[in-house]
């Protein structure tokens, strides 16, 4: 026995030697194990454990747990602990399983090796190693910096944690550009717009379901898509027990297949509806005497076609209701509008006075759809100026806003901003906004909101000036920007484009360096903060498995790595501002990446679990048990507090006729040396004079005409896009029949059975839909849940190149068609939002 | 005998090796390392040898073939995990992973680094070990343990995806380099198992 061994343990190490002699040493065979360290294994063996992190699988931001095993992601539910979804997770939250463990996913960094950029070149990606990748980025930027040309870096943002600013703002600015591009204008931002020049609230608002009797819905979803989905989804059964629910919409959407009215009206229209129902509501005298006044002598003047003396009617909490009714109003019947929106009379009334009845427990909630249209700032307003009549808004069952949390902000980066940053921020931004044609009025600031679809006609003008370095994150404008076809462009033009992202995707095809990024919900640190069911939560993003892919983490991880190779080229400023971000707990400053990630995480979230810095809400001990429990609640709702103290407008009311509206349109006018009448024309509204401040109804502006092309394309997001990430995951295919009308593994186009009679399509036929901006390709349906004279369609398939399942031939030919591809590049001015909806017509060709 | 055993074991080892080389990233030695499987095979199997060739060969080439084939991004061609072919979800990390996973850990190994536990590459160094494992053995029981492990690995893991693996990547392959390693792997394995089951 002995001798054996000793023979086979002398034979094996003399045999290694004599290939490591001839060979291996020299040549790098590793005899050694490579895949494998023979260190102490743990194996647990004992189940598993739900572990919290967050799903940003749409923007309601569900904190959610993992359950996790042996370091492997099983299962999703919501957060117990969190008030906003209260334990739940909608449908696509499962999907994200299918992301992360996507064998399509980017393991490693890569690098382009064909330098010809197009629609048609194969890009020869060729694995790199982080340092070679982190150089070259470095060697770019450093670049721009000594020719004192950084404003020609850009970094393109799309889906973001609150992490977002190491990357998208310090790192922009201390570099020295003033191009950190986010993707907010092709969300929702013209739903913002009704709100903040009615009640000055530039945000989304939490709808008191709970309490509301009436709920009239304008183009949103909420049972299947963005916001606080799944919320409302645990509630609406008790909303449908307790309240009336009317959903505005082309096509019957999930929440209007449970609704008890559906009003499916002529795309882009709202804006006729909303003010017909105010009509209504004041000539049947329903509004709130509480909070917009009343007539002096108590009775109702409001009467069909009669002009009001102003002075005859005291205000309250509200600004310009007479001016409304007579600039607007006062010839707005159910009868007209039943004409402009395409639907019956009597549901008109009777939806108003449905509406106008339930007081202020009534409430009106504006959706993406009548608001994401060239002239959707005004429905937007119209919609929500519904909640200032009944007095809903701020109140019980009405229309609320975030309440207030307690994170904090990033160190400033001003005092690491060199002269050649400073000058080079100084520059003009790359998507157009503040020029005359696009106001961008966020928050009510000329030029202060971003056009983020019209960035891609300022690389290809090179207007205001040349792109040369370009950063995106989570991000795929290529695809999700309407007229697609313009990316490509712009892409191609880019020299050097570097794409952070989980998935390869339209947007890599046009890269050069591709790093991979950790996926948010399993491998990253971070946080979210949303609002839903009175309460606001901050929700943490943990890395919750075991990685087996060498990714990092994008907001955080991936820009320190840069700065430190930025010091090393002797520009230290980035590094040196990361640095400050020091460990709440340990007082120590980050030495690394991985250091760093967590840092800034418990650097901006201190307030809300160190019992020192404590300001409200739920209470902590300490970080641990803050990442434990993974969510932070708010103190309740305070209702009715802004009817006390005043609404953040120009007047301090809730303003029908928009005192901030107009100061925001004056100063663009000023700026630019001309009219608010020239500007509004300019920027495709067909409105003039006073009426352009109160909420009005424009015509829809539509490309194409009725006779060659016959429907008006309804675009609407599926419910199971995750973000636009999942089209390569069995599931969506699977159970794709979730939307309302379609069908699994296919994409389809629903025809109500009327055109299809006139245009002969049957169920199954292939077809194109071919607009004056371009066309795609997908299968024909049958479907009374479609208006007649529109056809519905889901966004989210179409993919050329985003992986196995996603594409039909990769590289070449899409599954599905993408509907951006016939959305021309339309915009909603005043607010620089994308216009995706009530904005183009197209035929159909059965092919 | 056991001169025999250990010779034949010694090249074994490297053979699994090399293989388990070439499925990773190709590096500088590419040529080199298929001269030494070139001697190795040839006395274990030398109707193997058919598929080598003393090519050099352009790495960059070989960088772009083994993207499109192993590492995508855009879309796998042949995909060297496991789970791909054992499950019928297509997804990495699946329950064929996790048992490859486990039996690692019984053995005392963790994966080093961001390997995908059922990657070819790393479930051909792991049978590698158990070779070594069983040279290095005090006594028969530990040798015919290790040959055991060798034998239960194959026939649980490797060898019920191998094939529809070396199918597709001798399909997808544009480079004579990874066909002839997609012959050669399925060849060796298929004697590999003739072999542990005479
Ligand atoms: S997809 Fe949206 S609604 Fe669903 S769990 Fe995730 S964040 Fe919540």
């Amino acid at each position: 026995m002995e001798n054996k061994t000793e023979l086979s343990r002398r034979n094996f190490i003399k045999n290694t030697a004599g290939i490591g002699a001839v060979v291996g040493l020299s040549a790098g065979l590793p005899l050694s194990l490579k895949a494998f360290s023979q260190k102490k294994t743990k194996i647990t063996g004992n189940g598993g454990e739900w572990k919290s992190t967050t799903c940003q699988g749409c923007t309601s931001w569900c904190s959610v747990q993992v359950y996790v095993e042996d370091g492997r992601a099983i299962k999703v539910r919501g957060n117990p602990n969190s008030k906003v979804n209260l334990g739940k997770a909608c449908v696509r939250s499962h999907l994200a399983l299918q992301q992360v463990y996507d064998p399509d996913r980017v393991k490693v960094p890569m690098k382009r090796t064909n330098p010809k950029k197009g629609r048609n070149e194969d890009p020869g990606f060729i694995p790199i190693t982080w340092e070679e990748a982190l150089d070259t980025i470095a060697d770019k930027i450093m670049e721009l910096r000594k020719n004192h040309e950084t404003y020609k870096y850009v970094l393109m943002r799309g889906r973001y944690s609150y992490m977002r600013d190491i990357l998208y703002d310090r790192m922009t600015k201390i570099i020295g550009s003033p191009n950190n591009i986010s993707h907010s204008a092709i969300c929702a931002e013209a739903e913002k717009f009704g709100p903040f020049f009615t009640e000055g609230l530039w945000d989304y608002r939490q709808y008191d379901v709970k309490n509301a009797n009436y709920i009239l819905i304008w183009g949103a979803d909420p049972i299947a898509t963005n916001r606080q989905v799944s919320y409302y989804s645990k509630m609406w059964g008790d909303v449908m027990s307790h309240a009336k629910v009317a959903v505005v919409d082309p096509r019957l959407s999930a929440t209007a297949a449970k609704a008890d009215e559906w009003l499916p009206l002529k795309p882009g229209t709202d804006g006729a509806l909303a003010v017909a129902i105010a009509h209504v509501i004041l000539t049947e005298g329903l509004w709130n005497r509480e909070f917009v006044g009343d007539f002096i002598d108590g009775q109702n003047h409001f009467i069909t076609g009669h002009d009001i003396d102003e002075t005859t009617f005291e205000e309250k909490i509200t600004h310009g209701i007479v001016k409304w009714w007579n600039l607007e109003l006062k010839n707005k019947t159910p009868e007209w509008a039943a004409k402009k929106v395409g639907l019956d009379v009597d549901q008109i009334r009777r939806v108003a006075i449905g509406f106008g009845k339930a007081g202020s427990q009534s409430l009106s909630w504006v959706g993406g759809g009548p608001v994401m249209q060239v002239r959707g700032c005004y429905n937007s307003m119209a919609c929500n100026a519904l909640n200032g009549l009944v007095g809903s808004v701020d109140n019980v069952g009405g229309t609320l806003k975030p309440n207030k949390e307690y994170t904090k902000k990033f160190p400033a980066p001003d005092d690491f901003m060199d002269e050649i940053a400073k000058k080079g921020k100084k520059h003009k931004k790359m998507d157009g906004r503040g020029t005359k044609e696009f106001p961008a009025l966020k928050k009510g600031k000329p030029g202060s909101g971003v056009v983020t679809n019209h960035l891609a006609d300022g690389i290809i003008n090179e207007k205001p000036n040349e792109v040369k370095v370009a950063i995106g994150y989570m991000n795929n404008f290529t695809f999700s920007c309407p007229e697609s076809s313009r990316w490509h462009k712009a892409l191609s033009k880019i020299p050097f484009t570097v794409h952070i992202t989980t998935h390869a995707a339209e947007f890599t095809w046009f890269s050069d360096i591709i790093l991979p990024a950790a996926h948010h919900m399993f491998e990253k640190y971070g946080y979210t903060k949303n609002h839903a069911n009175g309460y606001r939560h901050v929700t943490l993003l943990q890395p919750v498995v075991d990685s087996y892919l060498d990714v990092k983490q994008d907001e955080t991880e991936i820009p320190w790595l840069i700065a430190e190779k930025l010091a090393r080229r002797g520009f230290t400023n980035l590094l040196d501002h990361y640095k400050t971000y020091i460990d709440p707990e340990s007082g120590k400053s980050p030495k690394n990446s991985e250091e760093f990630a967590i840092y800034a995480l418990k650097y901006a979230t201190q307030p809300l679990w160190d019992s020192s810095e404590y300001k409200g809400g739920d209470h902590f001990k300490n970080w641990a048990e803050f990442s434990k429990v993974g969510v932070w609640n708010s103190a309740p709702y305070k209702f009715k507090k802004r009817w006390k103290d005043g609404f953040k407008t120009e007047t301090k009311k809730f303003e029908f006729y928009s005192e901030t509206l107009k100061k925001a349109l004056t100063k663009h006018a000023e700026k630019h040396k001309t009219t608010i009448d020239d500007i509004l024309k300019t920027c495709k509204y067909e409105v003039h004079g006073e009426r352009a401040f109160i909420p009005h109804f424009e015509e829809p502006y539509i490309i194409g005409d009725e006779k060659n092309y016959p429907f008006i394309f309804v675009d609407y997001k599926s419910r199971l896009n995750r973000e636009g990430r999942s089209a390569n995951t069995a599931w969506y295919y699977e159970i794709k029949d979730v939307d309302p009308g379609d069908e699994r593994h296919k994409d389809i186009a629903k025809f109500n059975p009327v055109d299809a009679k006139r245009f002969n399509i049957q169920n199954g036929d292939r077809i194109k839909l071919i607009s004056k901006t371009g066309e795609l390709e997908c299968t024909a349906k049958l479907w009374e849940g479609v208006r007649p004279g529109t056809v519905a369609k889901t966004y989210g398939q179409g993919h050329w190149a985003y992986g196995q399942l996603a594409s039909e031939k990769f590289g070449v030919k899409a599954r599905g068609g993408n509907n951006n591809d016939i959305i021309p590049a339309e915009y909603d001015r005043l607010s620089g939002s994308t216009a995706y909806y009530g904005v183009v017509r197209v035929k159909v060709v059965i092919i | 005998m056991i001169q025999d055993i250990l010779k034949t074991n010694t090249n074994r080892a490297y053979v699994y090796k090399i293989l388990s080389e070439f499925y990773n990233s190709p590096q500088e030695n590419v040529t080199e390392l298929g001269t030494v499987l070139k001697t190795k095979a040839e006395s274990l199997y030398p109707q193997l040898i058919i598929h080598i060739n003393g090519h050099n060969f352009e790495r960059n080439s070989l960088l772009l073939d083994f993207s499109r084939l192993f590492l995508g991004p855009f879309k796998l061609l042949s995909p060297p995990y496991g789970s791909l072919y054992l499950e019928k979800n297509s997804q990495i990390m699946g329950e064929s992973t996790m048992d490859a996973l486990k039996i690692y850990w019984k053995n005392g190994l963790q994966i080093e680094g961001n390997r995908i536990p059922d990657h070819i590459s790393v479930e051909l160094e792991f049978i590698y070990f158990l070779i070594i494992k069983e040279i290095e053995s005090d006594d028969d029981e530990d040798m015919n343990t290790f040959r055991d492990k060798q034998k239960i690995f194959l026939k649980q893991h490797l060898a019920r995806w191998v094939f529809s693996f070396t199918k597709s990547l001798s399909e997808n392959a544009k480079t004579e380099f990874y066909k002839n390693l997609a012959h050669f792997t399925r060849d060796f394995i298929k004697a590999e198992i003739t072999w542990m089951n005479e």
